[in-house]
C-alpha cells in the first residue's frame, strides 16, 4: 500500500521542478510595464505563482545582466526603489518563449490524453 | 508605519550583516535594491500597524527575510574560489602531494635529529619539525590553491560552469564542427602521469623555495656524522625565480591535461613552449658553470671526507664535466623538442 504522504513528498518534490522551469517565462510576462522587486513578487502571489525573493530577486538582476531587463532607480516616491521593465531584446525573447511554452503545452496535452 | 530606534537599529545591523557578505564589485547598488526589497514587505507586513513597530516586532519578518548570509549568497553563486567540477581534482592532487610532502619532511626530519642530544635540544629541534611541517602544508595548500584560482580564471571553462554545459546541450543548431574530434593514441593522456608530474611539481616548488641550499650538495658521513659540501654558490639565486616560473607553467599544463584528459593544439604549443624554456635554462646554466656551481671542495676536508674521497671528488667536480653534463641534457630536451614539433606539424589540422 503506497502511503499518501509518499505521493504528496514525491509530487511536490517533482512538482517544484516543473514549477522552476517556468519562472523565467512567468517574471517576464509581467514586466511589459516597470515593476519593482516586491510589486512583481505580489502581482505573481495575486495571480497564484508563489515564489521566493531570495529566487525572484537574484533572477531580476541575472535578467539585466542578460540584456533582457533594464533597471532604474526611482526617486521620486517615498523611498527609492529599483524599477525593471523588459528592454527590446527582453520583449523579443519573451515573445517567442512564448511561443515555446505553448507549443510545449499542446504537445503535452497530445501526449497524455 | 514607522519603526522605533531599536527598529532602527536592529534593521541597519541585520542588512550591514548582509552587505559585508556581498561581492566588492556593486556592494552599495546591491546593498541598497536588497535595503529598499526589504523595507516594501516590512510596510506591507504592518500595514495596519498602529504606533511604533518594535525590535520584537520586527524580529520575525527578518527572519523570514533570511539570515544575511543566505541573502548575500543568493546574489554571489558564482564566487568559487575552487569551482564545483574542479573539486574533485584540487582535493585528489592536494591529498597525495600533502600527504607526499609530510611523510617525506617528517622522515627527513626525524633522520636529522640529533638523538642522543639533551631534552631541552631534542624538544627544541622538535619544535622547528613541527614548525616545518606545518609550513610545507600551507605551501602546497597555497601553491596548488593559487594555481587553480588562476586556471579557473583564465581558463574559460576549467571549472565546468553547470550552466554554461547546460545552454550548450540545449544549443539545437549544432554543426558539424562542434562535434569532438577522434583523438589519435599520441594525442591521449594517461592521467596518472599527469598526476605524477602535478605531484613533483609541487614537491619541486617547496624543495626549490624552502631547502634547496640545504639539502642540494654532496652529503657523506664523518666522524661528526653527516656533513654536507653545498653543490650551489650564492649566483644560482638569479635562476631561481624563473625556475618557479617553469614549474609553475608545467604545473598549470598538467592541471589541464588532468582536467580534458586529451591534448589540444594549445597544449602541445605549451609543451614547446616550456621545452624552450628549459633550454634557455640550461644554455644559461651551462654559460655559467663556474659561477653558478662551487667547485671548492676544501670544506669536505676540513670535516671528515677521506683523502681518497677527496681525490676521486676533485676529479670529478671540474667544470668541463658539468658542461658536459649540461650539453648532454641540452641535446636530450632539444630532440625531445623537436620531436613534439615534428608530431604538431603531422597533427595539424586534426585537432582544435
Amino acid at each position: 500500500m503506497i502511503e499518501p504522504e509518499e505521493i504528496q513528498e514525491n509530487v511536490e518534490k517533482l512538482g517544484s521542478e516543473l514549477r522552476r522551469g517556468l519562472i523565467v517565462l512567468l517574471a517576464m510576462s509581467q514586466l511589459g510595464e516597470a515593476e519593482y522587486g516586491y510589486s512583481l513578487l505580489k502581482k505573481l502571489e495575486e495571480k497564484g505563482y508563489e515564489i521566493s525573493q531570495d529566487t525572484l530577486y537574484p533572477l531580476l538582476r541575472r535578467l539585466e545582466k542578460q540584456g533582457l531587463l533594464s533597471s532604474e532607480w526611482q526617486v521620486d516616491e517615498s523611498r527609492p526603489r529599483r524599477y525593471y521593465q523588459l528592454s527590446e531584446l527582453g520583449a523579443a525573447v519573451y515573445a517567442q518563449l512564448l511561443e515555446e511554452w505553448k507549443t510545449q503545452l499542446r504537445i503535452v496535452e497530445e501526449i497524455t490524453k | 508605519m514607522k519603526l522605533s530606534e531599536r527598529s532602527e537599529v536592529l534593521l541597519d545591523r541585520y542588512l550591514l550583516g548582509i552587505e559585508r557578505k556581498l561581492p566588492l564589485k556593486g556592494r552599495k547598488d546591491l546593498s541598497a535594491e536588497i535595503r529598499s526589497n526589504l523595507m516594501d514587505m516590512i510596510e506591507d507586513r504592518f500595514a495596519e500597524h498602529q504606533g511604533m513597530i518594535s525590535d520584537t516586532e520586527l524580529e520575525p519578518v527578518l527572519r523570514a527575510f533570511g539570515s544575511p548570509k543566505s541573502v548575500a549568497q543568493a546574489y554571489t553563486q558564482d564566487a568559487y574560489v575552487i569551482g564545483p567540477q574542479s573539486y574533485s581534482l584540487y582535493m585528489l592532487i592536494l591529498r597525495i602531494v600533502l600527504i607526499v610532502s609530510l611523510v617525506g619532511t617528517l622522515v627527513a626530519g626525524l633522520i636529522g635529529l640529533p638523538w642522543e642530544a639533551s631534552g631541552p635540544t631534542m624538544g627544541k629541534e622538535l619544535l622547528e619539525l613541527i614548525a616545518s611541517l606545518w609550513g610545507v602544508a600551507v605551501s602546497v595548500v597555497g601553491s596548488l590553491t593559487i594555481v587553480f584560482f588562476i586556471l579557473q580564471r583564465t581558463i574559460p571553462d576549467f571549472s565546468g560552469k553547470v550552466e554554461l554545459e547546460f545552454k550548450e546541450e540545449m544549443k539545437e543548431d549544432w554543426q558539424i564542427d562542434d562535434l569532438p574530434q577522434i583523438i589519435s593514441e599520441s594525442w591521449k593522456v594517461e592521467t596518472w602521469e599527469q598526476i605524477v608530474s602535478a605531484v613533483f611539481s609541487v614537491i619541486g616548488l617547496i624543495v626549490i623555495n624552502f631547502y634547496l641550499f640545504d639539502v642540494v650538495g654532496i652529503w657523506f658521513y664523518g666522524d661528526s656524522g653527516w656533513s654536507m659540501i653545498p653543490l650551489l654558490t650564492d649566483e644560482y639565486m638569479v635562476l631561481i625565480p624563473w625556475i618557479n616560473l617553469r614549474i609553475v607553467l608545467g604545473l598549470a599544463l598538467a592541471l589541464v591535461l588532468i582536467r580534458y584528459n586529451r591534448h589540444t593544439l594549445w597544449t602541445r604549443i605549451s609543451e614547446i613552449g616550456l621545452g624552450l624554456f628549459d633550454i634557455t635554462l640550461l644554455g644559461f646554466t651551462l654559460e655559467r658553470v663556474e659561477t653558478l656551481f662551487n667547485f671548492d671542495l676544501s670544506a669536505g676536508v676540513n670535516t671528515s671526507l677521506a683523502p681518497e674521497a677527496y681525490e676521486a671528488l676533485s676529479m670529478l667536480f671540474q667544470p668541463v664535466w658539468f658542461k658536459v653534463f649540461f650539453i648532454f641534457v641540452i641535446i636530450v630536451t632539444s630532440i625531445n623538442l623537436i620531436k613534439l614539433i615534428v608530431n604538431l606539424a603531422k597533427a595539424e589540422g586534426t585537432l582544435s
